[in-house]
């Protein structure tokens, strides 16, 4: 059965939105197969992500087209366009960003878990979110207004992008754990013949 | 005035049901901490520990069970086969440890001012059929002595919340370990207690 991680950032965390995101995607019948509440180190925040050249460039190329969107000028605000720097210094945001507090780390599982989760999150960035996702409806964070501040756009909650990232961050997160599977209510109305 | 530690656990009957976020998220909402949390299935020796093994408390809940059986009118020897307080008590016990370990459990460590009174007000009343409405067990359960001891179980009554200031403190030290705890400042803390 597929599976999906989700993780909570801090500022969730000291908004008391633990209880009610989890409501959300129990709702839809998804089972909760793991949460843990941790403080990970910088290394462990870092490895999260991919951190390749290309993806470090990839985050570079979507703050320099968040400016332009906006009418502002990169090179002013940040002091380089050049994508691979400005991908170096929203890693790095990033990291801080996870550190303000304690993480909440879930595993979710279920008929499409990626997708469902990451249709009822919305949009990474609260500003762009449809409204009816969680992130439309818990913020009114921005690109232009994270970086204004100095900070990364807190888009308070992480859910996996593919299968594939799925089970890899989930390996990352909880490396060999065994789930202890179980029936939800719904089960026996919608996985059986 | 100081904080206070409370252990909530939600149980299989809510997890099965889909109950987990929905239950955590009035505990988050009347401005407790959560300062620990975890999903697992429930290790027995834990459970066992989590209930006191001693021969008064097997009694209390012997007499306990024996005194609701008389008042409905239910004969004791044939579900228990016994009236002994002790054994029956010790039977309740097992019944616990199993209906602990159905699927796994969210355990919750809370802190708050008066926090104990505040996990059992909103948890309400241990039966769920005498529990108020909008109490967590008289909003998601109406599950009664009757029915359990019918059947031979425990009440299915969706949390468990600490009942003492004692109990909170032994209760979070037995789930948790010191490094799966933390300490934060809740964005509206201030606010609500300047």
């Amino acid at each position: 059965m597929e599976q999906t991680l989700i993780i909570l950032k801090p500022d969730a965390v000291k908004r008391g939105l633990i209880g009610m995101t989890i409501e959300t995607f129990e709702k839809t019948g998804l089972k909760l197969m793991a949460a843990k509440m941790v403080t990970p180190d910088e290394q462990v925040i870092k490895n999260h992500y991919p951190g390749t050249k290309e993806w470090i460039t990839e985050m570079g190329n979507k703050t320099l087209s968040s400016f332009k969107q906006a009418n502002k000028d990169v090179k002013k605000e940040l002091g380089t366009d050049d994508p691979y720097k400005l991908g170096s210094f929203v890693y790095e945001r990033l990291i801080k960003y996870w550190q303000e507090g304690p993480i909440v780390v879930m595993v979710f599982e279920g008929p499409n878990a990626v997708g469902v989760c990451r249709k009822l999150r919305g949009h990474t960035i609260p500003a762009l979110a449809d409204a009816g996702t969680i992130l439309a409806g818990y913020s009114f964070d921005s690109s232009t207004l994270s970086s204004s501040l100095d900070r990364a756009v807190k888009t308070f909650i992480h859910t996996s992008g593919s299968v594939e990232e799925a089970e890899r961050e989930i390996r990352y997160w909880f490396k060999d754990a065994k789930f202890d599977g179980y029936t939800r209510e719904v089960d026996a109305l919608y996985l059986s013949k | 005035m100081k904080k206070q530690k409370a252990l909530i656990i939600i149980k299989p009957d809510a997890v099965q049901r889909g109950l987990s976020g929905t239950i955590l998220k009035r505990f988050e909402q009347v401005g407790l901490t959560v300062t620990g949390l975890k999903f697992q299935k429930a290790d027995e020796k834990t459970v066992i520990a989590h209930y006191p093994s001693t021969d008064v408390w097997f009694e209390k809940v012997g007499k306990r069970t024996l005194n609701n059986c008389q008042v409905k009118g239910i004969d004791v020897k044939q579900t228990f086969k016994t009236d002994d307080a002790i054994t029956i008590g010790k039977q309740v016990k097992q019944w616990l440890i199993t209906y602990f370990q159905e699927s796994p459990v969210l355990i919750a460590a809370v802190e708050g001012y008066e926090v104990i009174e505040i996990v059992r007000k909103l948890s309400g009343n241990t039966i769920p059929v005498l529990a108020a409405p909008g109490t967590i067990r008289g909003d998601f359960s109406h599950d009664s002595i009757d029915l359990a001891n019918e059947t031979c179980r425990p009440l299915r009554n969706v949390i468990h919340a600490s009942d003492s200031v004692e109990d909170g403190e032994k209760e979070v030290a037995l789930w948790f370990k010191p490094g799966e705890l933390f300490s934060y400042v809740r964005a509206d803390e201030k606010i609500m207690f300047p």
